[in-house]
């Protein structure tokens, strides 16, 4: 064993490197979308000019083109794997310029360190790595020859397989020589020896590529196994040198897309053969590139005068609130620059909030990917196939509720890619990394025309015209596609008539935790909220709501430039389980069109109280969204998908099912059932599904329209299995610093013996949704936890729910002891066949852990849940009684105890629900409490009248500081619904009874309950003198102060 | 919170007993004084709504531009924080950016509540009649127009089409009433002092008339103690700070403990405004149904009263439950004033027997009554029993012949358990 987990130790260390660097684990931004779809074999091949053809047309292209329009002198930065510089449809543009005219390289991936140097001897350097010669011609002005090596192994894996000269093999080392040929000290000339002869005289002479335009191949010039490169930097003093190459194709295509012009010897027109390309390395040969690296090179685009950046990245940033550094970045760069920023929406929709792209929701342009009937008939075969969405294009909201995409292109492009990657020189590739250059070409076509017609535009208005023009697809909502296909002819008509940019900044208060760019409510139930919005350009904007749902507070915002006010917005009749998307738009007179949106996005969800049943009928590639709330105790979710059949018995249609997480993630999908699969009933498992609202999308694929499935029916059951709960979350109300409460608990599961375990109240919250980790084959999985502190009281770490059916995880825990140095065995759960693991140790050694997750038989990538949990019981929650024998279907009662802590601030704890026979925890019931900080104090304003009819009346409510009596903004959560406070009142319908929680992050919540008289419709109160009335009133004094004893 | 109670209970009884009269505060406008409105005026001057003019007057019969309401409502809806935001815009031509009233002007467009006119004018100094108020009360409440006729009002020719909807509403819902002779006035401009009960009933409507509401605990001239919610406030008064009791202007300090009080808190915390009820009802139990807290009492007035959840019931000077009242009992009860039928505390007594103290023995508690009948009878006074003399606790070595008494006897008629004595 102790060999083993020497072996484990190496192993781990660079895996723990990896995070930061390459690898699709964590921090770490993937190309989006260099998807190589599955083409049907009998397809007829479409060539890049038939597919470049059939998106000019989808977006409406052909008419600018057609005027001659061809984004002449825009330059289009291409920030992605950089881009082949000696392709003949990349070489020059329509107007013959050189199309590229600058390589960069912010990925490091080819940079060779410079920095030992060698005198010449006799026409020869002698080096470690062995002599060179320079002969006469190659000449340093300053006699110190810098050398250095690219070397293969230290590229990253890709298509390229790390061999630039295509001879197979991905070990070569290649010398590279850079010598200061004009002024002593200043390096500015770089020889590689491609054939490594030793001899630097018979190899190119090449200068930095923005100077020279000097292009080089490793190995044959113009051969289809070469790899053509550029000199993209020398660095000063001539400590490096950066050789640019794209060793992906992805870089390549994206920017043929955006702007190939074949007329010279080339094959393609792009969308806009006249503009020029800046080709911005930022993401390595695998495709993945650091959000610093990433950064560094759209600054420079941006200074070196890009108008417009093409990002196809996805995943950018885990956290995408309007806030974060990446949004500062792409706010500065339009607003410093003027640079239009296009952005992808990410390839792993179409699931609600499944998109995660930076920047303000009004400045970026975030593409989502688009299919045209011809579309999927020429590229996938299949007919009759209405414009859809691309299928796995992400779908808003942002997780801060900001409505994205912006707009849909084309997601499916035949374009250029480097000669080593395809003989032809061109590839089909699919995703929404696709759809970012068709934008931003039709961006340079709209630029060009505005030039030419001396119309002023700036990446606003650019932006806004983009939206303006494009065309909504039916059957989709905002969130999917944003304001539609881009058309660029309706655009140009857009731009033309004046659309305004009006520089919109929509927020929410911190207090409001619903989303702070926008609405996103996923099973919760909003009431009123207050957006704070501001504008560039003031008016008199008429504010008007897409849904009855959604009501604004005005009818109009008088707005000055910069000068921030509030727009209340109250919801109503939020009651049918689904999706709900809306929009308040701001609409002003001065300009055409609408200038503004703000998103809200409601989700209800069906109750899992029992069972439930949906059934629906979906045409060919479309889809269904059903939301089921999961409460905690589930131990097990259970959906069941079964495709409608015909009198025959034979099923009618193809189906299948994908289950999203509570916070967007996709986490299983089915396989297709009915037509041409052999079955007409799949099942999904999820073992201990995280509590809140999860997506089941059914889908029909297009090709069940080739299938001759018109319309496929469908029947979705979903159950949970486990503990039943009477309460979401226990949130203890203290008196007198103690809270009493009692928790129903129902048996759903099979017979077994329970013990709970109390764990809290801590400050830190112990989230409950598991991390989505990714095991591809032959490799493993770790983690190192964080420092386990002494008094933890049970540990424990579990996967399950791997992707790729039938995968046997292994789940092994390590302690690193500090006397032997040395990973010790803390736990093993390594069950033969099983998918779900978990390990639990009972009052934990502190100290350090790492836990080791591989998977037997493992053939296919596979995702799979990872979850780590440590629990302390400070003594705050007692229970009566500990353990308890449940036969299904069986409740218990159990008695809660809270003493409230000290200090301020929340609390949180946990229930854990061990099954006595495992020792495992089968369900955790969360507690959220308050330290025993000075709740706020909230009033209802006793209106002094008798109800309204139906039992509700408006009602005002107000809350503040329990201190000053200063009012405080706070959000009120009333019978469930949240609403927010403005100047600490709130006026709501409600009644008769009230639940109210005020919440604010400065002050500890409040609980009360109200519960306003029915109208008894007494007598009239009457102006009676009672002659004792004195006498009783000084007795009752007396006994009141019993009755307060009584109470206590 | 006991330990208060009882510091109380000795204020209280001080108060009770020497503190009834104190000086009125004066109306918040000098020109109020004894107008019909001025309760609606007070209150909505201490919550900020409304201003005097210059001179510090009121003007109770003046009358309102529409620019001059517009700020009404402006304020009255807690805009008032967005006015800043808006200074120096107008959406209309004939009012200047720069006038006082562009702002509110331009809040009350953007909120709905005016629309302006069709040639893009406000007309912010023409007089708001009252069909004008109504059509604004009526879009701040988002009260729906469908479905209300307009009451067969003599006037009804002289109303406008377009507020025809709203005067229907309003009159409906009772937010604005006519005038004798079955006339409406829809044009007429409305006077300040109306245009200050059409905003108290706005407020009312939104429930947002009072902020606090409880039970007096002590008042005093410095400040209240008011029990609310389950924990008692202690408050000062606002300067000015206007208080009233049973419908009439009232001193602080003739606020009685038990009254009812709504309140308004200003900015800073302190009570601004004031209106204290006090109603009760005596008689005797005739009927009980303890699960749904109701009692039935023969008067003055006979009356079934409903018992709020969580109200004090005693029972021969003991807390108890309402299963433990029996028909016969004499009852007193607080009544809620807002709300009709309810009654917020229930006090019982077995009387068992009535008269005067003809013989009495503080050395063995034995006493002989003579009730008004003639008769004499003889109980024990045992020492725990609950003695009070006059409201105040007393031992029975207090007690003395002459005494006039109510007694609550055990089952056997033996022993008194509560005794109530006056001289």
């Amino acid at each position: 064993m102790r060999r083993v987990t020497r072996l484990l130790w190496c192993l781990l260390i660079p895996l723990c490197l990896a995070v930061h660097g390459n690898g699709p684990a964590q921090g770490s931004v993937p190309a989006a979308g260099a998807t190589v779809a599955a083409v049907p074999e009998s397809l007829a091949p479409v060539t890049a000019s038939v597919s470049m053809s059939l998106s000019v047309d989808a977006i409406a292209a052909a008419g600018l083109l057609g005027e001659a329009i061809t984004g002449e002198g825009v330059i289009i930065a291409i920030v992605d794997t950089g881009v082949d510089p000696a392709l003949p449809d990349l070489a020059l543009t329509s107007d013959w310029q050189t199309k590229v005219i600058d390589w960069a390289d912010f990925s490091g991936e080819g940079r060779v360190d410079t920095t030992l140097a060698a005198t010449a001897f006799r026409g020869a350097i002698k080096t470690p790595y062995g002599t060179f010669i320079v002969g006469t011609k190659i000449r340093s002005t300053s006699g110190r020859y810098r050398y250095g090596l690219l070397r293969e192994e230290y590229l990253a894996p890709g298509p390229l397989n790390q061999d630039m000269n295509g001879n197979g093999l991905s070990g070569d080392e290649f010398p590279v020589l850079l010598v200061d040929s004009l002024v002593a000290g200043v390096y500015d000339t770089v020889y590689v020896d491609i054939n490594r002869n030793h001899d630097f005289t018979d190899d190119r002479s090449m200068g930095v590529y923005r100077r020279t335009f000097n292009v080089n191949w490793f190995g044959k010039p113009g051969a289809p196994s070469s790899v053509a490169y550029v000199v993209a930097d020398i660095g000063e003093g001539g400590h490096y040198v950066d050789i640019g190459f794209d060793g992906n194709g992805h870089g390549t295509h994206v920017a043929g897309i955006a702007a190939a012009s074949g007329g010279f010897r080339g094959s393609i027109n792009g969308i806009a053969p006249g503009a020029r390309i800046m080709a911005i390395k930022a993401l390595d040969s695998a495709g993945n590139g650091s959000w610093q690296d990433i950064a560094r090179a759209m600054r420079y685009a941006a200074r070196q005068g890009a108008h417009i950046i093409s990002l196809s990245v996805a995943a950018l940033s885990d956290v995408s609130a309007a806030g974060s550094e990446e949004s500062r970045l792409i706010n500065e760069l339009t607003e410093t620059y003027g640079c239009l920023v296009v952005l992808a929406a990410g390839n792993n929709g179409p699931g609600v909030a499944t998109v995660a792209t930076p920047g303000s929701p009004v400045v970026a342009l975030t593409v989502g990917g688009y299919m045209s009937p011809e579309m999927w008939l020429k590229y996938q075969g299949h007919t009759a196939v209405a414009a859809s969405l691309w299928p796995s294009s992400a779908v808003g909201p942002r997780a801060d509720g900001a409505g994205t995409p912006a707009v849909l292109a084309p997601a499916a492009a035949v374009s250029v890619v480097p000669r080593w990657l395809s003989a032809d020189g061109t590839a089909y590739y699919e995703g929404t990394s696709m759809a970012v250059p068709f934008a931003a070409g039709a961006a340079a076509l709209l630029l060009d025309a505005a030039h030419r017609k001396g119309l002023p535009v700036t990446p606003g208005t650019l932006n806004r015209a983009l939206r303006a023009g494009a065309v909504p697809l039916p059957g989709y909502t905002s969130l999917e596609q944003g304001h539609g296909l881009i058309n660029v002819t309706n655009a140009w008509a857009a731009l033309q008539a004046g659309v305004a940019a009006v520089g919109l900044n929509a927020t929410l208060p911190e207090a409001w935790t619903l989303g702070r760019a926008g609405i996103y409510a996923r099973g919760q139930q909003p009431g009123y909220a207050e957006y704070q919005v501001e504008v560039r350009r003031g008016g008199v904007y008429t504010v008007t709501s897409t849904v009855p749902w959604l009501k604004p507070a005005v009818t109009h915002l008088t707005l000055q430039p910069g000068v921030p006010r509030r727009l209340g917005v109250a919801f109503t009749g939020l009651t049918e389980p689904g999706l709900h998307v809306g929009q308040i738009t701001l609409d002003s007179p001065d300009w055409p069109g609408v200038e503004a949106e703000l998103s809200a996005t409601v989700i209800v969800p069906h109750k899992l109280d029992r069972p439930v049943s949906v059934s629906g009928q979906l045409l060919p590639g479309t889809y269904q969204r059903h939301f089921f709330r999961v409460l905690p105790g589930a131990e097990e979710l259970i959906a069941q998908l079964a495709v409608g059949k015909n009198a025959g018995g034979d099923p009618t249609g193809r189906v299948r099912m994908r289950l999203y997480r509570p916070d967007g993630q996709e986490l299983l999908r089915s396989d297709y059932t009915g037509l041409s699969s052999g079955v007409t009933v799949s099942r999904q498992l999820v073992s201990v599904p995280a509590p809140g609202v999860w997506e089941v999308l059914v889908e029909v694929p297009a090709e069940a329209a080739d299938l001759g499935a018109e319309r496929s029916a469908y029947v979705l059951d979903v159950g949970v299995a486990g503990l039943r709960f009477d309460m979401v979350e226990w949130t203890p109300v203290f008196e007198g610093g103690e809270a009493k409460a009692q928790l129903r608990i129902t048996n759903g599961a099979t017979g077994r013996i329970l013990r709970v375990v109390a764990s809290g109240l801590g400050a830190a919250d112990q989230h409950d949704l598991p991390e989505l980790a990714y095991l591809a084959p032959g490799l493993h999985f770790s983690r190192t936890l964080p420092e386990v502190p002494a008094g933890t009281s049970r540990l424990r770490v579990a996967v399950a729910n791997p992707s790729s059916p039938g995968v046997d995880l292994d789940l092994y825990l390590y302690r690193y002891d500090p006397l032997t140095r040395d990973l010790e065995p803390a736990g093993t759960s390594a069950n033969a066949g099983l998918s779900q693991e978990a390990i639990e140790l009972d009052s934990p050694q502190p100290g350090q852990y790492v836990v080791y997750v591989e998977a037997a038989g493992l053939w296919t990538d596979t995702t799979f849940e990872y979850s780590f949990a440590a629990y302390a019981d400070k003594g705050h929650l007692q229970l009566t009684e500990a353990a308890r024998q449940l036969r299904p279907g069986e409740t218990w009662v159990l008695s809660l105890k809270a003493k409230q802590p000290a200090g301020a601030g929340p609390r949180f704890g946990k229930l854990l629900f061990i099954d006595t026979e495992t020792d495992l925890v089968v369900a955790t019931l969360p507690v959220a409490a308050d330290a025993a900080g000075v709740p706020l104090m909230v009033n209802l304003w006793e209106a002094g009248l008798g109800p309204a009819p139906g039992g509700q009346r408006l009602l005002t409510l107000t809350v503040r500081d329990p201190v000053r009596l200063s009012l405080v903004d706070a959000v009120l959560e009333v019978n469930g619904v949240h609403y927010q406070a403005t100047g600490g009142r709130l006026t709501l319908r409600a009644g008769p009874a009230l639940e109210v929680w005020a919440r604010h992050p400065d002050y500890a919540s409040a609980y009360r309950r109200f519960l306003l008289p029915a109208d008894l419709g007494g007598p009239p109160v009457p102006g009676l003198e009672t002659p004792e009335r004195e006498t009783i009133l000084r007795r009752l004094v007396h006994q009141l102060s019993e009755w307060d004893l009584m109470k206590r | 919170m006991s330990n208060l109670r009882r510091r109380w209970a000795v204020c209280v009884v001080a108060l009770v007993l020497l503190s009834w009269h104190g000086a009125v505060p004066a109306a918040a406008f000098p020109d109020l004084h004894g107008h019909w409105a001025r309760q609606d005026i007070d209150r909505l001057a201490a919550a900020g709504l409304i201003d005097g003019m210059p001179e510090g007057l009121y003007q109770p019969e003046g009358r309102l531009t529409r620019a001059q309401f517009a700020k009404l409502m402006v304020v009255a809806l807690g805009l008032g924080p967005e006015l800043p935001a808006v200074s120096g815009l107008s959406p209309f031509v004939d009012v200047p950016r720069t006038d006082w009233s562009a702002p509110y002007v331009t809040l009350a467009r953007d909120t709905g509540l005016f629309s302006g006119y069709g040639d893009g004018t406000f007309q912010p100094h023409r007089l708001v009649t009252r069909a004008e108020i109504a059509a604004v009360l009526v879009r701040a409440l988002n009260w729906d127009t469908r479905g209300f006729a307009l009451g067969p009002y003599a006037d009804r020719d002289a109303i406008g089409g377009w507020a025809v909807p709203y005067l229907a509403v309003a009159t409906a819902r009772g937010l604005m009433g006519g005038y004798p002779g079955n006339l409406l006035r829809p044009n007429r401009p409305a006077t300040r002092a109306e245009a200050a009960v059409f905003l108290t009933r706005l407020q009312r409507e939104r429930g947002a008339l009072y902020e606090l509401s409880g039970e007096v605990v002590v008042a005093g001239a410095e400040g209240i103690a008011v029990r609310s919610g389950g924990s008692v406030l202690n408050l000062a008064w606002a300067p000015g700070a206007s208080a009233y009791r049973n419908g009439s202007p009232a001193a602080y300090t003739s606020l009685v403990p038990g009254d009812e009080l709504l309140g308004i808190i200003d900015a800073q915390g302190r009570l601004a405004f004031a209106e204290a009820h006090f109603a009760d009802a005596y008689g005797r139990v005739t009927v009980i149904s303890p699960g749904e807290r109701r009692v039935t009492v023969v008067g003055p007035p006979d009356a079934t009263w409903r018992l709020a959840a969580g109200s004090p019931v005693f029972r021969n000077g003991r807390p108890a439950s309402l299963e433990e009242l029996r028909p016969g009992d004499r009852a007193y009860l607080l009544l809620a004033y807002h709300h009709p039928g309810w009654a917020r505390l229930l006090d019982a007594i077995q009387v068992d027997l009535e008269g005067s103290i003809s013989e009495f023995s503080p050395a063995d508690g034995r006493m002989t009554v003579r009730t008004p009948a003639g008769d004499t009878r003889q109980v024990m006074v045992p020492a725990n029993a609950r003695l009070y003399h006059l409201g105040a606790p007393i031992g029975r070595n207090f007690l003395r012949v002459g005494m006039q008494i109510v007694a609550a006897l055990t089952e056997g008629g033996t022993e008194v358990i509560y005794l109530e004595a006056r001289d």
